[in-house]
């Protein structure tokens, strides 16, 4: 059994491409993607559409809008969530420099450890 | 070494004073030049000390030693007297003056018959002329221009002028030095006036500027007076925008402590408000006592440099975005080929068209420059040209649409993906893979209602095509069908809607493009 398995996960990522790609690595694990949104308007719809996830990956940049109002709304709602980007760490808003940050290209191996130590389940 | 006294008169008596009584004591337990001097005195002679000067003796000596030239002229302006300094700036021993006029010595001075008749003025009137500037050379060296500064008087017996007194101050180098001193400090003006960094002298006593190079003007849009004495009064603490002005300041302590400082600080334009970077290197100038008196500094408007600066970051972030992107785009697309793939030569020829189809759109992408777009008709025939299926190399090809519709930078990749699959099927099994079909691809710009986005809406369609039963790899046209048909939407916020029909594939797709112009656009 997957640490991930029924873990319900939201992912925000403008990349066609990596979305699928994402999306079909964490079914794989037992994950549960509520929803896939390629934009700021398309993730908070989401957010509002639907009961709250219990994790979020939020890609940072898409398509030139920065994905912090996501962050803001996943932070107000409780939400753990952790920024994948192909910019350095240090590029982030300060209030949220503290949230992890996974670089890009994503592996299965580190997101599956930051999803599992952000939502308290133990990587088995 | 015993020194025998001096003769001394015999001392008969010292008055009727009583010198036993005295600190002295009794005169014959003084020294003998005690009792001589008292003696004297007493007797009214002649003191012990030797006699003064007479005033004229005194006069001589200090006429001939004076390290001035002196020199006095009869009413004919014939030399009567000259000192040793005047006779050697002369180039002749004294006694050759005598007798001769300054016109007939010292022919070389500059405008010397002018000077000999405003002599003859003195003597006239009687009114001295003081501070005289005079040039020229001398039989010491007649080659070398001299200077001199003289002043004229004329002395008198009685009432009756009997001739002239000069006084002559050589001041060849003094002249020199300041000469070289002001052409140096002209070229340093000119140095400093025509920089375009803005050089500074701030004097600490007088808490001024003594110097403000005119590159002030040019950035700061205000005139300085320059010139010398003028006060120069600049508000550069109010200059310096709030935040910056502590460290501005602490600069200054530190460079009046004696260090040299450079720093970057911010600067708001009077009248623009704009704030411009500057770039001041500041150091301290001491005076001879050691003590900082000055401070010095060079300020640079280095706003463009540090713009640059800042979008060069910008870009190697954006292109380290980019890159990371691609990384993670051929990942999946690598993953997806090969589910869709039979075997590895399937694999290699799928890949390998898509990997080509993600370069084309790179290089399209890496000639734009800044916020220039890239065109849609470009990344069209870019992916046409790849398959020899442009309308000059294919006669089934027909393309119909303005140049230049700005796509937005977000989804070209996908876009291009998704164009690769339409040609790619079609080179395989649809229109172009026939001879008596035809592709006809057109596209528009929608018209846009106010405050709504411009739409470019996209035809493609293919007509007498002999439909194939089906494709020999299914899950590889699925593949192409997902990309134009949910990565596409997905990423480009577009509407597609894709056809098989009888007569071929229709694909029609309207996407949002970028508001900005393409360079060298004709729409």
């Amino acid at each position: 059994m997957s640490v991930l398995a029924g873990l319900r996960v939201l992912v925000v990522e403008d990349e066609y491409l990596l979305a699928r790609q994402l999306e079909r690595a964490l079914q794989r694990d037992g994950a549960d993607v509520v929803a896939v949104a390629p934009s700021v308007a398309a993730a908070l719809a989401a957010l509002a559409a639907g009961a709250l996830p219990d994790v979020a990956v939020l890609d940072l940049n898409l398509a030139g809008e920065k994905a912090y109002p996501v962050a803001a709304a996943l932070r107000a709602a409780a939400v753990p969530f952790a920024f994948a980007s192909g910019y350095d760490a240090a590029d982030r808003d300060p209030p949220f420099a503290d949230a992890p940050h996974l670089n890009k290209p994503l592996t299965m191996a580190t997101l599956r450890t930051c999803l599992a130590r952000l939502t308290g389940r133990t990587p088995g | 070494m015993h020194v025998p006294d001096p003769p001394v008169p015999a001392v008969t008596t010292l008055g009727d004073f009583d010198w036993a009584s005295t600190p002295l004591g009794a005169p014959d337990r003084w020294s003998p030049a005690l009792r001589a001097a008292v003696a004297e005195s007493l007797a009214g002679a002649a003191p012990a000390h030797p006699p003064a000067p007479s005033a004229a003796a005194a006069l001589d000596a200090l006429f001939d030693a004076a390290p001035l030239g002196l020199g006095i002229w009869d009413r004919e302006l014939r030399f009567v007297r000259v000192n040793a300094s005047l006779a050697q700036m002369n180039g002749l021993p004294p006694e050759a003056h005598i007798g001769f006029t300054p016109r007939e010595l010292l022919p070389d001075i500059a405008g010397i018959d002018a000077l000999m008749g405003r002599w003859r003025a003195i003597i006239d009137t009687g009114e001295p002329w003081l501070d005289v500037e005079v040039h020229g050379g001398t039989p010491a060296n007649s080659d070398k221009q001299r200077s001199w500064r003289e002043h004229f008087f004329p002395i008198r017996n009685g009432d009756q002028v009997v001739g002239i007194g000069a006084v002559v101050e050589e001041t060849t180098e003094r002249d020199r030095v300041e000469a070289a001193l002001r052409a140096s400090e002209a070229r340093f003006r000119e140095f400093a006036e025509a920089s375009s960094d803005v050089l500074w002298l701030f004097d600490i006593d007088s808490a001024r500027f003594a110097y403000l190079s005119p590159a002030l003007r040019k950035l700061y849009g205000i005139g300085v007076a320059s010139g010398r004495g003028a006060p120069l009064s600049f508000d550069w603490q109010t200059a310096i925008i709030a935040e910056d002005r502590e460290l501005a300041a602490t600069t200054l302590r530190r460079v009046r402590q004696g260090e040299r400082v450079t720093h970057d600080f911010r600067a708001r334009i009077p009248g623009s408000g704009k704030v411009r970077w500057l770039k001041n290197t500041a150091f301290p100038l001491r005076a001879p006592d050691g003590r900082v008196s000055h401070i010095g500094g060079i300020a640079q408007d280095v706003t463009e440099e540090r713009d640059a600066a800042a979008r060069l970051q910008m870009l190697i972030g954006e292109l380290q975005h980019r890159t990371r992107n691609l990384m993670g785009v051929i990942q999946a697309v690598a993953e997806s080929t090969l589910e869709a793939s039979t075997d590895l030569t399937d694999f290699e020829r799928a890949f390998s068209a898509r990997l080509d189809a993600l370069s084309r759109v790179q290089q399209l992408l890496s000639r734009i420059e800044g916020l220039e777009r890239v065109g849609f008709d470009q990344l069209l025939r870019s992916e046409l040209a790849a398959f020899g299926a442009l309308p000059d190399d294919d006669s089934r090809v027909s393309l119909a649409g303005p140049r230049g519709v700005p796509l937005r930078s977000g989804g070209i990749q996908t876009l291009a993906l998704a164009l690769h699959e339409l040609i790619t099927n079609s080179v395989k099994y649809g229109a172009l893979s026939q001879p008596g079909a035809t592709l006809s691809v057109r596209w528009a710009l929608l018209p846009v209602a106010a405050g709504e986005r411009a739409r470019l809406r996209f035809d493609w369609e293919e007509r007498g095509v002999a439909m194939p039963a089906r494709g020999d790899s299914p899950e590889r046209v699925g593949q192409g069908r997902e990309l134009i048909e949910r990565a596409v939407p997905y990423q480009l916020e577009a509407t597609v809607d894709y056809a098989l029909t009888a007569d071929g594939v229709r694909c029609a797709m309207v996407l949002p493009v970028s508001q900005t112009l393409v360079r060298g656009a004709a729409a």
